[in-house]
């Protein structure tokens, strides 16, 4: 598994580079860009406070869009950051594992003495490790911006905040997992499918507490169990997020299933 | 001898239609040897390579590598193999080097001299990336990343495919190096030149299924011996046409082609009998053997 790990990474170092540079830069812009607008705060609340909830609902799951825990999780944690990793871990799984299919490479491997399972196990682990280095760069952007301008938020919830993100898209990844592994849509619907539900979970979620009947369907996605002002605050439910890894845990061992029984496309 | 590659009723099928792409596919290739594998496009022939290799899964039936199922005991099946796409597909950004090492590491070699020589003998280009590769040289490093680890099965699927002539060559002979350490070889191929040259016994598929299965040997008995022939007079043409099983073409009024089946004893007794005066024998041409089996009805 180790030369397969390796090289997944390692194939992707620019990819590591592109997107760890472009995430912590707007992490580091949204953080540095309080600091001018913190001291008039109270001012931008009343302006805010008139929005109606419709507007502010699109972009925090708080009313509260310019305290230090409302702005970051408004601005950062809500929609970008859970939104950006998605992306991200969609894209791995279509490089990592249904286009190597599509280009026939997938073959080379399986052609030496290494199981399915251990294969995509490997892969796994590589965009694991993608996700992951990308996702430390930008919590320590994050966190070195914030100790800069003094921003007064528990690095501890920051942390953990920005973990719930990983883990959030994670889960959305593990729906193209899970698709690619079953191998019965195509290369590209399997990736616009887990992109659709990605994004339409979202929506959903964000639209809940305007439409009353949307409040039964949101329950069912996982946004409406991701509360970053809640994990900023230190109050939120943590069930919810065994609940994701679950829900991770059992769409992968979908595509695990699926991928050990089915002809290579 | 023993069986290296042992198929029983192997059979593919694709989604829930009724054509099967393979139907219960009987075939055994044996240690030191070459089987060749021939059939025209569609056949099954990648079907069959493709199941025998668990990209895909048989609908029924079972196949055995060294002994090893192919589906229950994939990974133990494959230590032992070999293995060329017919349509390479190479990681592009890599070096031919890069890749090389990343397919030992997932296979060990037995000897890592062997990979050395296998660069020198082909000449491959290992410090380019691959995606700046020709089709011949990528298939050169196709071709070194399945003999590399000396494997006792090599599965190859139109083996010389973009090869130059020099480079074709050279890889006959690591085949008949490998069938010579006793590793058995089973290729397709479209090339029947090539099958010939190489191959110990040739398995024809068409419609999913083994229509045929003989020895060079086999083939060279019946397929028709040509003859060149020049008399010192008018050709006696009516009683070469008398012949059984013999097509007679005149060139010249004096001269004649004459293709012939089977026993020859009638030809040369009827030659005894005239002034005959030359007599050339061309190559037996096994082109028309395969053809005839290419062609013949849909079974």
């Amino acid at each position: 598994m180790k030369p397969i790990i390796y090289w997944g990474v390692r194939d992707r170092r620019w990819t590591i580079f592109g997107w760890s540079l472009g995430i912590s830069l707007y992490a580091a812009l949204i953080v540095l860009v309080y600091s001018s607008i913190g001291d008039q705060a109270q001012a931008l609340s009343q302006v805010t406070d008139n929005l109606p909830a419709t507007a502010k609902a699109l972009f925090s799951d708080t009313n509260d869009l310019l305290s230090p825990i409302g702005y970051l999780s408004s601005k950062l944690y809500y929609l970008m950051m859970p939104m950006l990793f998605t992306i991200l871990a969609i894209i791995l799984s279509s490089q990592l594992f249904s286009r190597e299919e599509q280009n026939g490479t997938m073959e080379l491997l399986l052609a030496r003495p290494v199981s399915r399972s251990k294969l995509l196990a490997a892969k796994l682990i590589s965009g694991l490790i993608v996700v992951g280095i990308i996702g430390l760069i930008t919590l320590a952007t994050t966190l070195v911006c914030m100790h800069a301008i003094n921003y007064n938020v528990s690095i501890t919830n920051v942390v953990l905040v920005t973990g719930m993100s990983i883990l959030l898209s994670l889960l959305f990844g593990a729906v193209a997992w899970a698709l690619v592994g079953i191998g019965r849509l195509g290369h590209r619907a399997s990736i616009g499918v887990a992109s659709f539900v990605a994004l339409g979970s979202y929506l959903i979620s964000s639209l809940e507490s305007l439409a009353t009947w949307l409040e039964w369907p949101a329950k069912l996605l996982p946004f409406h169990y991701f509360q970053p002002s809640a994990i900023l605050e230190g109050n939120y439910n943590w069930w919810n997020a065994l609940g994701m890894l679950i829900a991770t845990l059992a769409l992968l061992a979908i595509a695990f299933i699926g991928f050990r029984r089915r002809d290579l496309n | 001898m023993s069986i290296a590659i042992d198929c029983q009723k192997l059979s593919k099928r694709y989604g829930r239609g009724d054509d099967f792409a393979l139907k219960n596919l009987d075939l055994q290739v044996n240690t030191g040897e070459i089987y060749g594998f021939l059939g025209p496009n569609g056949a099954g022939k990648s079907t069959a390579i493709r199941t025998l290799l668990n990209f895909i899964q048989p609908t029924s039936g079972s196949a055995t590598i060294l002994g090893q199922n192919v589906v229950k005991d994939s990974v133990k099946a494959k230590r032992q193999v070999g293995y060329l796409a017919g349509e390479v597909a190479l990681y592009p950004r890599m070096t031919g080097r890069q890749f090389l090492n990343y397919m030992t590491d997932l296979q060990p070699l037995k000897h890592p001299d062997y990979q050395q020589k296998l660069v020198k003998q082909f000449g491959a280009q290992l410090d380019k990336p691959i995606e700046e590769l020709s089709k011949g040289n990528r298939q050169k490093i196709g071709i070194i990343q399945a003999f590399m680890h000396e494997p006792d099965v090599l599965i190859l699927d139109e083996p010389t495919s973009g090869l130059d002539p020099l480079m074709q060559a050279a890889f006959y002979e690591l085949a008949e190096s490998a069938k010579q350490r006793g590793a058995a070889v089973f290729l397709s191929s479209h090339d029947l030149t090539e099958v010939r040259k190489m191959c110990d016994r040739i398995g024809f598929i068409r419609g999913g299924k083994l229509v045929a299965e003989k020895t060079i040997a086999d083939l060279q008995a019946v397929a028709a011996h040509n003859f060149d022939i020049t008399f010192k007079g008018s050709a006696p043409l009516e009683e070469l046409r008398e012949l059984k099983d013999a097509e007679v073409q005149p060139v010249t009024d004096n001269s004649v082609i004459v293709k012939l089946q089977g026993d020859l004893t009638p030809l040369f007794a009827l030659l005894a009998k005239s002034s005959v005066l030359s007599l050339d024998k061309q190559d037996i041409n096994l082109d028309e053997e395969f053809m005839s089996l290419y062609k013949g009805p849909k079974s």
